[in-house]
């Protein structure tokens, strides 16, 4: 019972931490841009499927192919997202969230269409687990909890410390304030979109490694990732890391007393709980 | 050809129930419904657990699928409409996929991805083909949706549901229960898509959680957008165009043979996406509404 515990605690950071990956990008723009991209954990099945033409097609070694990965998945998926976001004249957020349902759907069945709606896997070797005690990790598994904590920190350190970070707070803040302040909003969409696009797809190269590759490996997400946003308070994204630990832990942890297809369902129950009480999140005031 | 025709009217007709029923969400009240599939495929199984599985009248499965339908709408509307638009689309959407994955995994109540056939037709009645008297009940009861929507919507209901939607804080300041006319529109449209499910149901005599997939919802969500959000008539006139035009893209094998079944229908889903996408902003009166 202990050891199963510990084990699914385990498993539970490790979700958590693809979770964060996707939703700290998420909770960034939807405070920033003010809308929720539907869309957004589609950017890490870009960034999976560029990493596995990379090193499966073209036969690159994994590390490479993960970097040069997530590079094309920048390069497809930023102006993707300026001209459906950005570019188009749309007067409300009803109607962003309708175009990120339209990208959203296109994004997947172009890959279906290219790649085939079979399932992947990376060309890495099988790996044998380390154990630590109880606790029994791969390498690569200690690598994506490690990249989700780099990722996090760096995305905080550049929030909290830099001149783009304080714009990125500010236009959540107050957008026309920002503009009549005389800052350069567009150039810091620009970096927004970039921050959001790069988080999923290094999320998503991960969430290959240690799951399939397959057109709807991101939509599938989409509710725990959600919630991980919303738990975390939309628009703070270090929020959003404590949120994908709370969704990825109830997830597993409800393995012990329900079924385990019905995961998601407690991450649905964990969401629509907090809106109902909580609507800022754990973390916020009430 | 003519039982073609039959078929797509017939098809059209069950349809046009969704996008009437959005319509009134969404066009009337301004609720940014994401998940309405789900009350429509709450109706269908209903209809086929109740009439297969337990022999009970067509009409006990489109009774308890209705019920089904209002109480999962109250309940989904009770926790987030008091909340940003966007928190109740993520939530009804996430909904609709979870009714789905319920589908597929309850095997013991719904027989999981194999569905459910030999659901009850409707008999021919004197000589007069069963599929001929089914669009008869088809229209019969989107008549009956329509008229049930555009009373409501000229009615003092329907201008107070449009002062929630132009400006819910105006509407609370005179006194109206801004959440209780909500759920009202929200639970009558999900009671309209329980009808559909149970009359697609009936019709096709089968159901799987396939069937049920969001893009149905979003179907209804381009039909509405084609006739005018807030136009009943536009929903019965975009429903035809759109169905008539996906209909057409079944055709589209014929003239590009190279591609198989998955493929063409992988580009009518990219078709969709840009669909959505081109309509929306064509069609500004999607975003009358103020922006938040």
């Amino acid at each position: 019972m202990l050891a199963d515990l510990v084990h699914l605690s385990v498993t539970g950071l490790l979700i958590g931490s693809l979770l964060a990956l996707g939703a700290v990008g998420l909770s960034l723009t939807f405070g920033v841009a003010r809308f929720a991209n539907v869309a957004h954990p589609d950017f890490m099945m870009l960034g999976a499927y560029a990493t596995f033409a990379l090193n499966v097609l073209a036969g690159w070694p994994f590390g490479l192919a993960a970097v040069a990965g997530v590079g094309l998945a920048l390069l497809v998926g930023v102006p993707i997202a300026r001209v459906a976001y950005d570019k188009l004249p749309v007067t409300s957020t009803v109607q962003l969230l309708i175009i990120s349902i339209g990208v959203s759907f296109v994004l997947r069945h172009l890959v279906l269409l290219l790649f085939g709606s079979e399932l992947f896997q990376y060309a890495v070797p099988l790996q044998r687990a380390k154990v630590f005690g109880p606790v029994r990790l791969t390498p690569n598994q200690m690598a994506t909890i490690l990249t989700a904590l780099v990722l996090a920190l760096a995305l905080h350190l550049l929030l909290s410390r830099t001149k783009l970070g304080r714009i990125l707070r500010a236009m959540a803040d107050n957008p026309v304030l920002c503009q009549i302040a005389g800052v350069d909003v567009e150039r810091a969409r620009i970096a927004m979109w970039v921050i959001a696009v790069l988080s999923a797809a290094v999320g998503g190269v991960l969430l290959g490694l240690n799951l399939v590759i397959q057109p709807n490996m991101g939509w599938d997400l989409i509710i725990p990732i959600f919630a991980s946003a919303i738990l975390g308070g939309i628009g703070n994204p270090y929020g959003a890391l404590g949120g994908a630990a709370v969704i990825g832990l109830a997830q597993e942890w409800s393995t012990l007393v329900i079924p385990s297809v019905y995961k998601e369902a407690v991450a649905f129950t964990v969401m629509a709980l907090c809106l109902l009480f909580r609507p800022r999140g754990i973390w916020g005031a009430k | 050809m003519t039982e073609y025709l039959i078929a797509l009217a017939t098809l059209i007709g069950i349809q046009t129930l969704l996008a009437l029923g959005l319509n009134l969400h969404y066009g009337i009240t301004g609720l940014v419904n994401f998940g309405h599939v789900a009350f429509y495929a709450i109706g269908a199984y209903s209809s086929a657990i109740l009439s297969v599985t337990l022999g009970w009248p067509p009409v006990a499965g489109l009774l308890v699928g209705v019920c089904l339908a209002i109480a999962a709408s109250l309940l989904i509307g009770t926790a987030t409409l008091r909340l940003r638009e966007d928190y109740f689309a993520i939530l009804t959407l996430g909904f609709s996929e979870l009714v789905r994955l319920f589908l597929t995994n309850a095997r013991g109540l719904t027989r999981g991805v194999l569905g459910i056939s030999d659901i009850p037709r409707l008999a021919s009645i004197g000589g007069v083909p069963s599929s001929h008297l089914y669009l008869l009940l088809v229209v019969a009861t989107v008549a009956a949706a329509y008229a049930i929507c555009e009373v409501l919507t000229r009615s003092p209901l329907g201008r107070t549901l449009r002062a929630v939607r132009d400006d819910d804080v105006a509407a609370a300041s005179l006194g109206k229960d801004v959440l209780a006319f909500r759920l009202t529109a929200l639970a009558v449209g999900a009671a309209i898509a329980a009808v559909a499910g149970t009359l697609s149901a009936h019709y096709i005599s089968y159901v799987s959680p396939d069937q049920f997939t969001p893009e149905i919802t979003f179907y209804a969500w381009m039909a509405m957008i084609i006739g005018r959000p807030g136009s009943m008539r536009g929903a019965l006139l975009g429903t035809a165009i759109l169905y008539t035009v996906l209909e057409g893209t079944r055709f589209a094998k014929d003239v590009a043979p190279g591609l198989g079944a998955p493929q063409v229908a992988a580009i009518r889903q990219v078709v969709i996406g840009l669909g959505l996408i081109v309509l929306t902003v064509w069609f500004r009166r999607v975003g009358a509404r103020r922006a938040v």
